[in-house]
């Protein structure tokens, strides 16, 4: 059983407040027995009626203490009917009842026994109905969220697994010594990726920048904003032949030229 | 809800009770009698009555303890439900509606002058008065009236579900103003 699902349906509302059926009231203590959950729920929503029904407090005329306790001794040995879980049916509605049954009345009951098993059934079927759409809602999200990471995977594998793609590996300098990225770089296709493992986030205000080093010089490509534990390529400009790849911490939107100090990534090619 | 403090506990009148102890049923009446009262003179309206019925209520609590038990949440609860019961069927005997039709005036009158005097009193006020009417007087036409849910519909002209998602709007509204 879902506790939400249950918690939801309002039934512990209605049991609160002593309109559910004997056999629902069963069902009720034996789900609360079970999970405690439901109980921490049951209290706080009879609390919550408790508390409403404060409003009307009133104090006896009299006091009814000492008449209570007269007739608890005066009552007889013999142990008392059961307690009604719901107050009577209207009085009055038997003899409307009893006038009804002739041989049309049995008939007519019999077509409302019917019917109402039919609206029983009805009902039932509505619940069914109405939990099979919001599984069906659940499995159509949790889809959504497998397909995306399937076509993100699919992606990856796609660039990354290409055999002409080379990886070059960027490994921390001072500031982050336990930080890695990867460049992938694909002479063939001519196309290059950024692929961060383990990177401080940038803090505010500051952005990360990849550089290529060719012929000693650094070429600016461009900054980046993907996260450790992003999984993701990031598409960067491709270099005919680079020496080496390196990434430098600078002001958001990128420097032109690299603070050297604040150098954070390192890998030759 | 927990008995004030300093008071003796529910857990401690339930075992009294169960021992067939009074002291059980001194400690209930001392600590609760006016929530319970209030709710059946609510119901029924008419202040002699009630008492009779308060008196009752207080039997069938003596005599029944043994069917109370944890699974069926707050002993409280309980208590005010079996003075709901017993009010409503009160109110649908056959001799309180003949009387009723003569009283009738009187007893809505003192009714209303009751709901706004007790409210004011005990300065709860804000419980009912923060709570949206359309959710108040569902619970008063559900717990306090004895209507059935299907009555509720029919007389509020709307279907079944929204009857009882609205009573559960109405506990989820009432949890937030009571907070």
């Amino acid at each position: 059983m879902n506790i939400k699902d249950y918690i939801a349906s309002g039934i512990l509302e209605q049991y609160a407040m002593g309109l559910t059926s004997d056999q629902e009231s069963e069902e009720v203590e034996s789900y609360v027995r079970k999970y405690p959950e439901l109980l921490v729920e049951l209290h706080a929503i009879q609390d919550a009626l408790l508390n409403y029904n404060l409003s009307y407090s009133k104090e006896p005329l009299h006091n009814l203490e000492h008449s209570i306790l007269g007739k608890i001794d005066a009552l007889p040995a013999t142990p008392s009917a059961p307690l009604p879980s719901a107050p009577k049916p209207m009085a009055g509605a038997d003899q409307k009842y009893k006038k009804a049954i002739g041989l049309a009345g049995i008939a007519l009951l019999a077509a409302l026994a019917s019917l109402f098993y039919l609206f029983q059934q009805n009902r039932q079927t509505k619940k069914a109905l109405a939990d099979t759409m919001s599984q069906m809602e659940q499995l159509r999200s949790d889809c959504e969220a497998i397909r995306n990471s399937n076509a993100k995977m699919a992606d990856y594998i796609n660039k990354v697994g290409d055999p002409n793609s080379k990886a070059v590996v960027m490994k921390g300098l001072e500031p982050a010594p336990n930080a890695v990225a990867v460049v992938h770089w694909n002479q063939v296709k001519k196309e290059a990726f950024i692929e961060v493992k383990d990177l401080p986030p940038a803090p505010k205000g500051k952005q990360y920048q990849l550089w290529a080093i060719v012929n000693g010089k650094p070429t600016d490509m461009g900054v980046f904003t993907l996260q450790a534990g992003d999984n993701e390529l990031k598409s960067v400009p491709f270099i005919a032949s680079p020496q080496a790849f390196a990434v430098t911490l600078e002001d958001e939107g990128g420097s032109p030229v690299p603070t050297l100090d604040q150098m954070y990534l390192l890998g030759n090619v | 809800m927990n008995t004030l403090p300093g008071k003796i506990s529910d857990e401690e009148i339930i075992a009294l009770l169960l021992d067939k102890d009074k002291r059980g049923v001194s400690y209930l009446y001392q600590a609760h009698s006016r929530l319970i009262f209030g709710v059946i003179y609510r119901i029924v309206k008419l202040e002699d009555l009630a008492e009779n019925v308060m008196q009752d209520v207080f039997l069938k609590v003596w005599q029944n303890i043994e069917s109370y038990n944890a699974s069926k949440g707050r002993f409280l609860t309980w208590v005010v439900n079996i003075a709901r019961n017993a009010s409503i069927d009160v109110v649908r005997s056959k001799d309180y509606r003949k009387n009723q039709r003569t009283d009738n005036v009187d007893t809505e009158a003192a009714h209303h002058h009751s709901d706004e005097m007790e409210v004011d009193h005990i300065g709860v006020k804000e419980v009912v008065a923060k709570l949206d009417p359309k959710y108040s007087s569902l619970i008063n036409l559900i717990y306090f009236e004895g209507y059935t849910q299907q009555e509720v519909a029919e007389e509020l002209d709307m279907p079944l579900g929204t009857v009882k998602t609205r009573i559960r709007k109405a506990f989820s509204e009432l949890r937030t103003v009571l907070k």
